[in-house]
């Protein structure tokens, strides 16, 4: 063996990588005989050492605590934005939702919505149904109280946000037919969950011009989400309402039952 | 199927007032500690924040340390561990299992994002160019002055050896931190570095030599200093 040879594989044969047992029987051999090739093992072996002590020592170097809270708070807005990544949520409703201040519809569009209303009634009663349109204002829900809680001063929410996407249904802000059929009772039977935040920041302008939509998911998801919801059936679809600023960002979901 | 309602209908109370609730009592911790990486992903992709929680406690680490010991700046390691992480959580859903483990993903992840801040940062040696490591100039941050004896203490020991790292050129720096500071095998360190193995093997060599002459010349200068 030339020292040459012996150079190219004195790391590897130091760090304990050299699989086949011949080569390093030759390595060995010639370190026997080859001082300066004895030195350079002896350096090899010494610098593997100093570089496990080094690794070791800082072992322990973290990042500030900070980048997990940003991380986290990233993470819920990406979990609000899009529910379930890989599971298929059922997008039940598009609810209007109107916090601040009363929906401001072009006059054009509520004109056109009357004439609708007023057709669809006819063509309903002529059927002998039930007329299936809902006033817009009935959807519309005036605040009696701050929106949000402010988020802690060190949370930057906008720095994870930005690239959050919409909830995946189209805000639909005309107003919606119900389906024939329907049971006219059905909403004084449900209760509702208070909300839980799903972000730490939230825009009171988006909020104002922003959706409820309702979705069907895992119980599972809400349980994840903190949600007050018995773990055991997490399989099950349960109604959950989520509110979506007009900026698309999903602020709270609630639980329908 | 589309309902119309009022929130205040069903709930008996207005949206707004809904939303100053506090936010409920976190739920029992359930025993997520032993679960593998990728399970960990998997849960975590489908909106568990404890599996998020606990990838994160385990391979923050890893992440961090890579991105320091490549580039010496804290502030740039927690870029870069922020940015991978985040990537994680929008685009966990593209790692595939099938190619090898997640913690030689993230690395990856966080190869690419260091090169790419250094490159932005202009204190990029070009990554091809095999004659940079001709320079074996001592840098000044090489030279201690503050231990006559140089019997170094732990954290100058580290510091030493810190600088040294990074007096490599970035080519062979990067295998080394991979190789002998993360432990990774070669075949490992070359998927991620996308070159042969024969090329980890070789740059690893020549690393391991030039960093002895770093660490050398350091220690020779230091005992100049003092005599
Ligand atoms: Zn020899």
């Amino acid at each position: 063996m030339k020292c040459e040879d012996f150079a190219e594989l004195a790391a590897e044969l130091a760090d304990g990588r050299l699989q086949e047992v011949a080569a390093q029987q030759r390595l060995h051999a010639h370190a026997a005989v080859c001082l300066p090739c004895a030195r350079s093992l002896a350096a090899q072996e010494n610098l593997r050492q100093e570089l496990r002590t080094y690794a070791d020592w800082t072992a322990a170097e973290t990042a500030a605590p900070r980048v997990k809270q940003e991380l986290r708070t990233a993470f819920r807005a990406q979990l609000a934005a899009n529910i379930t990544p890989g599971e298929p949520v059922k997008v039940a409703t598009v609810l209007p939702f109107v916090a601040r201040k009363q929906q401001v519809v072009p006059r054009w569009l509520a004109a056109v919505a009357a004439g609708l209303a007023i057709v669809f009634m006819i063509g309903a009663l002529w059927l002998g149904r039930t007329p299936a349109l809902i006033a817009p204002d009935t959807a519309i829900v005036p605040p009696a109280a701050p929106l949000w809680t402010p988020p802690p001063p060190e949370f930057n929410a906008t720095a994870a946000a930005p690239e959050t996407k919409a909830v995946p249904v189209a805000t639909t802000r005309q107003p919606i037919r119900r389906r024939s059929g329907q049971p006219n009772a059905w909403q004084e039977r449900e209760t509702a969950s208070d909300f839980v935040p799903l972000t730490l920041a939230a825009d009171e302008r988006a909020l104002a011009n922003g959706t409820l939509v309702r979705l069907e998911v895992p119980r599972a998801r809400l349980v994840a989400l903190g949600l007050p919801l018995p773990v055991e059936s997490g399989r099950e679809m349960v109604n959950a309402e989520v509110m979506v600023g007009d900026n698309g960002v999903a602020y709270a979901i609630r639980l329908v039952q | 199927m589309v309902w119309l309602v009022s929130s205040t209908q069903r709930t008996g109370k207005p949206v707004a007032h809904c939303l100053t609730m506090r936010r409920l009592a976190p739920l029992p911790a359930r025993p997520l500690a032993n679960e593998s990486d990728e399970e960990l992903l998997r849960r975590m992709l489908t909106g568990e924040e404890e599996a998020f929680e606990v990838l994160y406690d385990r391979r923050e680490g890893l992440v961090y340390q890579f991105a320091l010991r490549m580039s010496g700046s804290a502030a740039l390691a927690e870029d870069v561990t922020q940015d991978v992480f985040l990537s994680l959580i929008r685009h966990g859903h593209q790692f595939d299992a099938g190619r090898g483990k997640l913690a030689k993903y993230l690395l990856g992840m966080t190869r690419n994002r260091v090169l790419t801040l250094l490159q932005r940062e202009r204190s990029f040696v070009a990554l091809t160019d095999e004659d940079e490591d001709e320079d074996l100039s001592l840098p000044a941050s090489l030279i201690t002055h503050e231990d006559p004896l140089l019997k170094l203490t732990r954290a100058e020991q580290t510091e030493t050896m810190r600088q040294a790292i990074l007096a490599l050129p970035l080519h062979y720096r990067e295998v080394l931190v991979l190789c002998n500071l993360n432990e990774l095998s070669y075949e490992d360190a070359a998927g991620i570095l996308s070159c042969p193995v024969g090329t980890v093997r070789s740059r690893l060599n020549r690393a391991r030599g030039l960093l002895l002459d770093k660490l050398r010349a350091a220690r020779q200068t230091a005992e100049q200093i003092v005599a």
